[in-house]
């Protein structure tokens, strides 16, 4: 809920003699930047808050560009929220780039020329599709799908495009032959692993997935690498060359092997920016969230790297409790994520495919190969739920894996987390049969 | 700062010019009509002629063979077409290209079916006798003559005004439920609402009342 604080301007404009108004600058204008920099206007009410994007005039959303290129929706309907409520909440919109970070001064080089002086810094610059250095990686028709550049260049591509090639297997990969299959193009996936995206999908569920590709009519090439990408005279992409040796003509490669943030060299940055529990860098008064923040962890334990929505918009509220001046600390909560893989709805929540020591897994698929439902639990409590083709609702999976509730107890109650819609045929009842004959 | 030139130079405007419709350099898809699909749109070719002239008080006009000619010819081979259109896709929600398409999105297309529409209901409520409503005891003329066949034998009474009515809304929903349960092959629900929302105009809405 947003308060109409424009109205209140001039009651708390700054008046000399008077303390200097906070001046909190975001650079970056995606799910992060955006969501902190409303959640700060509600905590603070007199600050000046900034927010600084090279890539597009609003707010818009990223996970949906596909759909603006099979013309599901136009780019307006990609907005969250109306043009107007950032002049509304007071919050001046730059498009331009940062070349340069002077933390010392305090000051930002704009690529259209002068400098921005901040007083609070929030670095929400998103990530990259990432480049393993192949050799002809920089030519033209070769590109990531991440923000409305890729789609922009993607729309100059396909004008050329006979055949395409996706390196690399996992959600955007899958969006990016979705999109090119809509207008017409063979696509064809090369793909490191020997099962899609088996890295974060368990081997049944990857299977069911690959085969959904295949007969969908992508070319399918597994334990298959880029080697090379060909160009022609031009400098464009005219043929890729996988690791086997095989050459493929083709005209736009895209680049889908996951992403790497996008980040400053004048912070401590390892993959991401370093940031502790409370979002702060090294450098005092700036503080990093979403894609391009990697959070430091004790001991053993790996760094934390999110790189999806929910946690963007997480941790832009700690984010702007902390630039309002409290104390914050970002819980991660249990993970959660879905998608859709073609036609196939996918969720999982918890701990799945992640080899927690002693963890044991029920699966049970249907006979048709497009339905499945996954139980990880460890000593008899549940940790983690996998679906494909069923909808389970998070609210519900979330409640049963915090609460530690006994296998036993999710196995009575499977049917209270299913919401698919009316008259969906359901399977708790069948899948529960079959797991407590797995489980004697 | 580590941004390409390539970052650096990118000044699209998304808002003035924004996305179209991609254009491919040769669309692999653009296959021809399939014979099956080119039949069922002849039937509709075919069938809108003859309604036509039978409206003009041409050959047919009033017979049970001029109604099967036009309104049948038209229902059947849209509802074939329908068919044929969504056979040989995936099961699954597919809007593809809605946004481009001039039907879809506030096109020419649009426009005509709109105005045509709009344009048959100022037609029956205020000039039926444009589309032939019988007056002072003749028999209906025009388009009404067309379903008089029907109107006999369902209603007892000649055709008139809204017996044409409910003929055209009835088969418009059973034509497009054709359309409606091929879109939505994948979803249960949506099967099962459009037959009940068919069943009840057909049965609830059209038998009954006109037997009546």
């Amino acid at each position: 809920m947003l308060l109409p604080v424009g109205r209140h301007a001039w009651l708390t404009s700054s008046c000399a003699g008077g303390p200097k108004t906070v001046h909190v600058v975001i650079i970056g204008n995606g799910i992060t930047g955006a969501t902190a920099a409303l959640e700060l206007r509600q905590l603070d009410h007199d600050c000046k808050i900034t927010m600084i994007s090279g890539e597009s005039k609003y707010h818009y959303a990223r996970p949906a560009l596909m759909y603006i290129f099979m013309g599901h929706m136009s780019y307006q309907d990609t907005k969250p929220h109306a043009d107007h409520i950032w002049e509304e909440q007071r919050i001046d919109l730059v498009r331009d780039w940062i070349t340069g970070i002077d933390t010392d001064a305090k000051q930002l080089a704009l690529h259209k020329g002068g400098d921005l002086g901040y007083d609070k810094l929030l670095i929400a610059t998103g990530a990259k599709s990432n480049k393993f250095d192949w050799p002809g990686q920089d030519l033209k028709g070769v590109q990531g799908l991440y923000d409305l550049p890729d789609l922009q260049r993607l729309h100059e591509t396909v004008q050329r495009t006979r055949q395409a090639v996706i390196v690399g297997g996992g959600l955007i990969g899958i969006e990016l032959a979705e999109m090119l299959h809509s207008c017409g193009l063979p696509v064809t996936f090369l793909v490191r692993e020997d099962s899609y995206w088996n890295n974060i999908l368990p081997a049944e569920e990857s299977r069911m997935v690959s085969r959904l590709i295949r007969e969908a009519g992508f070319g399918l090439k597994l334990e298959t690498g880029l080697k090379e990408i060909e160009g022609d005279d031009s400098g464009r992409a005219c043929a890729v060359i996988t690791d086997t040796d095989e050459r493929i003509e083709c005209q736009l490669v895209g680049l889908t092997a996951g992403v790497s943030p996008n980040k400053d060299t004048a912070i401590d940055t390892g993959r991401g920016v370093f940031v502790d529990w409370s979002l702060r860098t090294n450098v005092p008064d700036v503080l990093a969230a979403g894609d391009c923040a990697e959070i430091v962890t004790e001991g053993d334990a790996r760094n934390l790297l999110q790189q999806v929505w929910y946690t963007g918009k997480r941790q832009a509220r700690i984010a702007a409790q902390v630039l309002a001046g409290r104390e914050a600390i970002y819980d991660p909560g249990i993970w959660y994520n879905s998608a859709k893989f073609l036609d196939l709805e996918y969720h999982t929540y918890g701990q799945v495919n992640l080899c927690v020591p002693d963890e044991q897994n029920l699966y049970w698929e249907h006979a048709n190969g497009n339905h499945s439902i996954r139980i990880v639990y460890l000593q008899d409590r549940v940790i983690g739920i996998n679906t494909m083709g069923v909808r389970f609702h998070h609210r519900v999976c979330e409640a049963w894996i915090a609460e530690q509730r006994p296998l036993d107890y999710v196995l009575e109650h499977l049917a209270d987390a299913n919401f698919d819609p009316e008259f969906f045929r359901r399977f708790e009842a069948h899948a529960t049969a079959q797991f407590k004959e797995a489980l004697v | 700062m580590p941004l390409s030139a390539n970052t650096l130079s990118y000044e699209f405007d998304e808002e003035e010019i924004g996305f179209g419709k991609p254009q491919v350099a040769q669309t692999a898809h653009a296959q021809p009509l399939s014979g099956g699909l080119k039949f069922s749109l002849a039937m509709v070719a075919v069938g809108l002629l003859s309604l036509i002239v039978q409206t003009a008080g041409g050959l047919l006009a009033g017979s049970w063979l001029g109604l099967a000619l036009s309104l049948g010819l038209l229902a059947v081979g849209a509802a074939l077409a329908f068919w044929l259109q969504h056979r040989g896709s995936v099961a699954g929600i597919k809007h593809d290209g809605i946004y481009f398409s001039g039907l879809m999105a506030r096109g020419g297309a649009a426009w005509i079916a709109g105005i045509g529409m709009t344009a048959l209901y100022v037609l029956i409520y205020w000039f039926p006798q444009v589309l032939g409503q019988p007056v002072d005891g003749a028999g209906p003329t025009g388009l009404i003559r067309v379903v008089d066949p029907l109107a006999r034998v369902m209603t007892g009474y000649p055709a008139e005004k809204w017996f044409l009515y409910g003929v055209l809304y009835t088969g418009a929903i059973l034509v497009f439920g054709v359309r409606m349960m091929m879109k939505y092959r994948h979803n249960r629900y949506q099967q099962i609402r459009t037959a009940s929302v068919a069943f009840f105009q057909l049965i609830f809405a059209w038998f009954l009342p006109n037997l009546l």
